[in-house]
């Protein structure tokens, strides 16, 4: 009888055109990050360029580490009004600096970066001249993209430009790097002190890398003294502003904010404001060294700060709410600091202002222990009162932590702002002890950037391009044709109609496979050898182990642990394809090949009924149904197989994960139409879900379908659910969801997110943008303003919602 | 033994505790004008065509053998029951689903391990909602997989409208830890108008039910002018009062969302225009229910 009992409820109230903060002080903050645009700052750009016109110095780490003093000893302090955190990367809040020694703009990119419709970053016409006399004719030629793109074979600029696959490193440098506990137990004086250690350790007589390791390590100090020299500055500044002061409240808060910038980061904190100003400088240095992907993580927020949280509350030097006021004002921070801009394929695979330094909450501690403390739940009030895109706030749940800290995360997920993203403690621990790691280091890990798991504060875990699965199988259709450009990019592994058995087929698949993960590693082992050769990053060196005691920088296997990540996308797609040429073609007998072949390259044109069978008669990944799970089980672990544990440059090894930000899309465009009833064009599946409306037996069968994948074996994957607000408006809405978490998890999920949000509010705000300025939905493993989403990606949004309302 | 079934619903959390998966089988003696479901109504499987969904390609038509699909002047479908022979063909071939077979026959060891998919989500409360039409109308298949389902040490819960025989009734008792107990209209008159059943037997049942200490939550679905009144809330109360098993009453707003149901069963939709109650009207029977002493839910 109750069969349609839990109907939908239409009058939900979406979001927040509002001002949000604890504090009068907080709302202002916040407001002037909310509203500042995106523009382009030059600064760095010239600094930069300035210095290298000048210098004598011939040593490579030396140099880059002296650049970065002057940039640091020269760029201008800023310090907005009411902050109690200080520090801008820009002159002011979302300026966003350039890299030409990575990527060298030509003016036609500034012109695109300013005048495109989403994701724009104003140019001042300051800009552009700078650029026109000095940047650009400095920089030409001497750019890590251009060496990239020269020393990268036929093969792999073929394969590239038809769209097979990304590489994040032509535009940005390596990053997804997350700090750990280090810096709340060292001053940079005292990381000074082990990296004098470690030279008065070094072995000139037997260490034929001894001058190797000794520039490197004396690049690192450079960068230790000129941090502090910065924070010095911000004290200064400080200083100035106090003086100026009339009202006294705010004088004696500037002398606090001098006194904090003159401690640290030369020693180590001593108060939780401290730890969290120090932690904000540590931020600036690395993402004004490089424009390293993921901008830079503070990792596990809660365990580092608590004892500091506990210790000043017990000597009545701080307060919950005082403490609370610092972490918002350290939100805004983050949020003053868009992505560096991206052009080209990379602004496609990710096209956003988020730059996913994440903020991890939960989990376990060294010792196993659950790690949820009073500052946890703190973090989760932070996160739900600021709702903003950045930072993006994580939740680790262990199966040792209590069901209050996911159902508080919950319910901060049903206000439809798509953060906390919630993942598997349990699972990444259990990855990183796959891959090798120590026991202790895996639980001081966690993720960064949309879902990476890495060993936090010890690790250089790069993610070097998505890799378009079902591009693979299209060019497999083809005997190694891109139908698109008709270019021979792939093997001939035989014509689609020459195949007498769907293995044999599946067969050539997995050969084309290969040929291509083949020509990516080729490529990504080069371009790791340039950023070792070429790029040093000093800096960063110095917080991620074991960089000072082995004398090697970050970029050159100086991290204990080195993986190199490549992230397989469309796995709805490609399972859906697939079983739909099993079923169809091979089993049934329902197409010939001739004509199956000839539906697709015709794009179904004439076709519409046969394309409707392909969408609606065929098994679909998501639906817990084993034969097509089987086939997602396949290629999942071939892809796996055949890339796991290969070897890297830097002396790391390969890795994989299922992840898309918003590539899905871009592989999409660069696609003609699929197996599975997909027209060209058309967006491929994201992460691990299922495609995008075809999963048609609920959550649990989602979840069912995607724990056949063996999780385990990956650094990462993306399951995206969506529900309307109805489904969590009550207790027994949340404990549901709770539960779907709690036994994904159990089954080895890695990480699962949710967006609260429904199709016609949706609808209303591609309609009246103007009335949601403030409307997050989660994306892709990150969260974004529907605002700056283009229309194609607010189009699948609301096609997803529209499927879970129904 | 088989047994027909018209839906399985995986992640239900409106019928009974937990997440549970809900089973509707078809059948049933009641014909209340409100019917959400009515396509459950006849025991046998039924055909149906959904207009929206069809893209005239009549490859139904050329399936049939029975020449029981006729396509009119609008290329809308008919399908006549008196050909059809419910061999489902037309499904087969139909490429946009738009033409559907409701009710499917399951074996009942095949729709336990269909149950069972979801077995891990069912701990801390959760498990298998039997539901219908009303589930007693395939008695012997009922009880088969009740018993498969006990054997499963899942929980059980059973929705029926109480329109069985006593005895039926009672022997599932001990494989079902709560049953959902529909009360609609206390007036015997009024009830037999709506439902077309007397109510005598489901109030008699539900009492033997209590007598023998079934768990039971009583749901009310609450349909503004009909069954809302002082008068039925008060003895609907008087009523449950005398009873020791309730674990809750649940309150379940009505709505018409399902008239294109009837629509495309060609069924007459003979309870007007009714509008939902609105949210104070609920809260109002909630406390009148809470006053009495009960623990009330509303929407299940």
């Amino acid at each position: 009888m109750s069969k349609d009992v839990s109907c939908k409820v239409v009058d939900y109230m979406h979001t927040v055109k509002q001002e949000r903060g604890m504090n009068e002080r907080i709302k202002r903050l916040r407001k002037q990050s909310v509203e500042a645009v995106e523009s382009i700052s030059a600064e760095r750009a010239k600094l930069l360029t300035e210095f290298y016109k000048t210098t004598k110095e011939e040593s490579l780490p030396i140099k880059r580490a002296r650049a970065f003093e002057y940039i640091l000893k020269n760029k201008k302090i800023t310090i907005n009004e009411g902050e109690l955190i200080v520090g801008e990367r820009g002159e002011k809040p979302k300026a966003t600096p350039t890299y030409p020694e990575i990527t060298l703009h030509s003016l036609d990119d500034l012109k695109v970066l300013n005048d495109r419709e989403k994701v724009s970053y104003k140019v001042s016409e300051g800009v552009f001249d700078v650029y026109e006399k000095e940047i650009i004719p400095f920089w030409s030629g001497k750019t890590i993209r251009e060496m990239i793109f020269k020393e990268v074979d036929k093969k792999w600029v073929n394969a590239f430009q038809a769209g097979v696959f990304t590489e994040f490193m032509e535009q940005r440098a390596p990053g997804h790097t997350v700090l750990d506990g280090k810096i709340y137990k060292k001053g940079m004086l005292d990381f000074i002190k082990d990296i004098d250690k470690a030279i008065n350790g070094l072995d000139e007589e037997n260490d034929r890398d001894f001058m190797d390791k000794k520039e490197e390590l004396e690049a690192m100090k450079i960068a230790a003294k000129a941090i502090i020299k910065f924070a010095k500055r911000y004290a200064n500044e400080a200083k100035r502003l106090a003086k100026a002061e009339k009202n006294t409240k705010r004088k004696q808060e500037l002398l606090k904010i001098a006194e904090i910038c003159e401690y640290v980061p030369a020693n180590a904190p001593r108060t939780f404001y401290e730890a969290l100003q120090y932690y904000w400088f540590i931020h600036l240095g690395v993402i004004t060294e490089l424009n390293g992907w993921d901008s830079f993580s503070p990792g596990k927020l809660d365990k580092h700060l608590y004892p500091f949280y506990k210790n000043d509350m017990e000597q009545g030097r701080l307060t919950k709410d005082q403490a609370k006021e610092l972490l918002e004002a350290l939100w805004v921070k983050f949020h003053n600091h868009p992505a560096p801009p991206k052009v080209g394929v990379t602004a496609q695979e990710s096209s956003t202002y988020t730059d996913f330094a994440q903020i991890n909450i939960g989990g376990v501690k060294e010792d196993g222990s659950n790690n949820v403390n009073e500052l946890s739940y703190l973090l989760l009030d932070v996160i739900d009162e600021m709702r903003l895109v950045q930072p993006n706030a994580s939740i680790h749940l262990s199966k040792k932590n209590p069901d209050k800290f996911i159902k508080r995360a919950v319910d901060i997920l049903k206000t439809s702002f798509g953060q906390p993203s919630i993942f598997n403690s349990d699972a990444v621990v259990q990855e990183l002890l796959r891959q090798g790691k120590d026991i202790v280091d895996a639980r001081c890990g966690g993720t960064s950037g949309c879902v990476e798991s890495g060993a936090f504060g010890k690790e250089n875990y790069t993610l070097t391009g998505y890799f378009n699965i079902p591009k693979v199988l299209e060019i497999t259709i083809n005997n190694g044709k891109d139908p698109l450009s008709g270019k021979q990019i792939g093997l001939k592994t035989g014509e689609f109609e020459s195949f007498e058995t769907f293995d044999e087929f599946f067969a050539a698949f997995k050969k084309q496979l290969h040929y291509f993960i083949d020509i990516k590693i080729k490529a990504n082992r080069i371009i790791e050898r340039i950023y070792a050769k070429n790029m040093p990053a000093p800096f960063l060196s110095i917080l991620i182990d074991d960089c000072i005691k082995k004398g090697k920088d970050y970029y050159n296997g100086g991290a204990r642990y080195n993986s190199s990540y490549i992230q397989g996308v469309g796995t709805g797609t490609i399972t859906d394809s697939l079983a739909a040429i099993k079923q169809t073609v091979f089993e049934e007998g329902i197409f010939t090949k001739k004509q199956f072949k000839d539906m697709l390259n015709k794009n179904f044109k004439g076709f519409e009924k046969e394309r409707k069978i392909l969408l609606n008669k065929t098994h679909k990944y998501g639906n817990d149904d084993d034969y097509a799970d089987s086939i997602m089980k396949e290629v999942f672990e071939e892809f796996f197989s055949y890339i796991d544990g290969r070897k890297t440059y830097r002396g790391g090894q390969f890795r994989i994960n299922m992840l898309p930000t918003t590539v899905h899309i871009y592989f999409g465009s660069v696609l003609g139409a699929t197996a599975d009833g997909r027209t060209a064009f058309e967006p491929i599946s994201e992460g691990i879900s299922p495609v995008q409306g075809v999963d048609r037996n609920g959550p649990t069968a989602v979840i069912k379908s995607a724990s056949k994948m063996d999780h385990i074996k990956t650094g990462g994957t993306l399951l995206n659910m969506k529900f309307t607000p109805d489904l969590l408006k009550d207790e027994k809405g949340i404990d549901a969801v709770c539960k779907l978490v709690r036994v994904y998890f159990k089954l080895d999920g890695h990480h699962i997110q949710f967006n609260v949000v429904d199709a016609e509010t949706l609808r209303d705000a591609q309609k009246h943008p103007e009335n949601y300025g403030d409307l997050i939905v989660r994306v892709a493993g990150y969260s974004d303003y529907f605002n700056h989403l283009n229309e194609q990606l607010q189009n699948e949004i609301i096609k997803r919602t529209e499927h879970e309302s129904l | 033994m088989k047994g027909i079934v018209f839906d399985i619903k995986r992640y239900s959390i409106h019928d009974g505790e937990g997440l549970r998966t809900t089973v509707f089988l078809k059948g049933c003696p009641l014909r209340c004008l409100w019917c959400h479901n009515p396509e459950s109504q006849q025991l046998e499987p039924l055909m149906v065509w959904y207009e929206n969904r069809c893209i005239s390609c009549f490859s139904c038509v050329d399936s049939c053998k029975f020449n029981a699909i006729n396509v009119d002047s609008d290329k809308k479908i008919e399908i006549s029951t008196k050909l059809c022979s419910l061999c489902g063909e037309c499904v087969k071939v139909c490429p946009t689903n738009a033409i559907e077979m409701i009710g499917k026959e399951y074996e009942a060891k095949e729709l336990v391990s269909e149950i069972l998919k979801d077995e891990l989500f069912f701990e801390d409360g959760g498990g298998v909602t039997i539901s219908g039409g009303e589930p007693f109308v395939q008695y012997d298949f009922l009880i088969e997989i009740l018993s498969l389902l006990h054997n499963e040490q899942l929980n059980i819960a059973l929705d029926t409208s109480g329109y069985t025989s006593k005895d039926k009734l009672l022997s599932s008792i001990e494989y079902v830890s709560l049953f959902l107990y529909d009360l609609k209209i206390m007036d015997s008159k009024k009830h037999k108008a709506y439902t077309g059943v007397n109510n005598k037997i489901i109030l008699d049942n539900l009492e033997s039910l209590d007598k023998n200490g079934a768990k039971t939550a009583v749901r009310i679905p609450v349909i503004s002018t009909i069954n809302d009144d002082n008068e039925n809330i008060e003895k609907t109360i008087d009523f449950l009062l005398k009873l020791k098993n309730i674990v809750s009453v649940d309150l379940l707003p009505f709505h018409n969302m399902m008239t294109d149901k009837y629509k495309r069963l060609k069924m007459p939709y003979l309870l007007g225009n009714i509008a939902k109650p609105k949210d104070n009207e609920m809260e109002k029977l909630k406390k009148e229910f809470q006053l009495a002493g009960f623990q009330v839910n509303i929407g299940g």
